[in-house]
């Protein structure tokens, strides 16, 4: 089977959507709490600006990947929530043997140095 | 929100978008900020430190906002980015001036061979050339409304007030016509109301010859006053929709601001 390949100019792009992806694989959440998660998850080393969010999740919107919804919580108080949708489910599986094929490649290479 | 106006107001600034996209995403953003802060502050931060922490999570560079911008955009706005702004002002000229003489040619037309209009007063034709660019004042605001999607305050009510002025000439021409008619045929009434008053016994064929020519009179000047009286309230119907749809843009440019 064909591995899925990392392209180095979206280097960051394509880690930035497989790590909203993998957040939302197991329930939905708000923007902001994406990224609070990511950067709890990571223990801090994925610092994210959530300024650069609104652009992924309405890019993975647009294609399919996450679907967004706005909820109603209180008077005049609307809030948008991401879901991810089965398109989305398939992709970041599939994106996850790219990525492992992408550092076992990236350690084989920088292992040289040591 | 009210607390992040003014980052808000940044964003907003630089985000080029139409409404109501511009106002979903302001939204959103709005509100992630507020659950954020209101995060700090169970965390134990201070208000002033959460408010320092969100300005710096939440600012957006230059490369952030295109994105967003690039997503949004209208399939017909990004075509029209592609050509410069002389090309652009160029075809919106020529198709202003090809509806000019589209509306015209039809006016002179139902004016020239509609029986209605054309027993009408003279005065038909300046009515006429009003509706004229009252319409083409029409189709050159709904492009920047609604396919252009020019959105920006400053020269959103740019162009409305011709509508309301265009009504008002409309009506004005038509009961300026109607007295001018009336002038003109003042001294026929008088001769024929003298004759059949004083005339004992008017002939059949006089009174009827003064019957005749009232009617021909009546059917001039109501067909300029009604095709008058036509003009001005479609004119003034153009001006409600579009006022209309630029309320509703100024208050989804402002609400979101000003929510608290």
């Amino acid at each position: 089977m064909k591995q899925p390949t990392i392209e180095i100019p979206t280097l960051t792009k394509k880690c930035n959507e497989s790590l909203i992806l993998a957040i939302l694989y197991k329930e939905k959440k708000h923007g902001y709490q994406l990224a609070l998660e990511i950067e709890e998850k990571s223990e801090g080393l994925f610092k994210f600006n959530h300024g650069t969010l609104y652009p992924i999740l309405h890019k993975l919107e647009k294609e399919g990947l996450i679907k967004g919804s706005w909820k109603n919580e209180g008077p005049k108080r609307k809030r948008k929530y991401y879901s991810i949708t089965e398109k989305g489910r398939k992709y970041v599986r599939s994106q996850y043997d790219g990525w492992q094929a992408f550092f076992t490649q990236f350690f084989e290479i920088l292992g040289e140095v040591k | 929100m009210r607390r992040f106006a003014q980052l808000l107001i940044r964003i907003n600034e630089k985000l080029d978008l139409p409404q109501p996209q511009k106002s979903k995403i302001l939204l959103e953003i709005a509100a992630d900020m507020d659950e954020l802060f209101n995060i700090y502050l169970k965390r134990g931060e201070s208000e002033a430190d959460a408010m320092v922490k969100i300005e710096e999570k939440f600012s957006m560079d230059d490369e952030t906002i295109n994105e967003l911008i690039a997503l949004h955009d209208s399939g017909f706005r990004k075509f029209l980015d592609r050509l410069s702004m002389q090309a652009q002002t160029r075809w919106e000229r020529l198709v202003l001036l090809v509806s000019f003489l589209m509306i015209s040619f039809a006016c002179m037309r139902a004016a020239t061979t509609t029986d209605f209009l054309s027993t009408a007063s003279k005065f038909i034709y300046p009515i006429m050339a009003i509706g004229s660019i009252s319409g083409v004042l029409a189709i050159r605001k709904f492009y920047h409304l609604y396919l252009k999607k020019e959105h920006e305050l400053r020269t959103l009510r740019k162009g409305l007030i011709p509508f309301l002025v265009l009504a008002g000439l409309s009506l004005f021409t038509a009961i300026f016509g109607y007295f001018v008619e009336l002038a003109l045929t003042e001294d026929k009434f008088l001769w024929y109301g003298q004759y059949l008053f004083f005339t004992i016994t008017p002939r059949v064929f006089d009174v009827y010859g003064g019957i005749i020519y009232f009617i021909q009179w009546m059917m001039k000047t109501s067909a300029m006053i009604i095709t008058g009286i036509f003009v001005a309230i479609v004119s003034a119907m153009f001006w409600h929709i579009f006022q209309n749809k630029v309320s509703k843009i100024e208050v989804a440019e402002t609400s979101i601001l000003l929510k608290n």
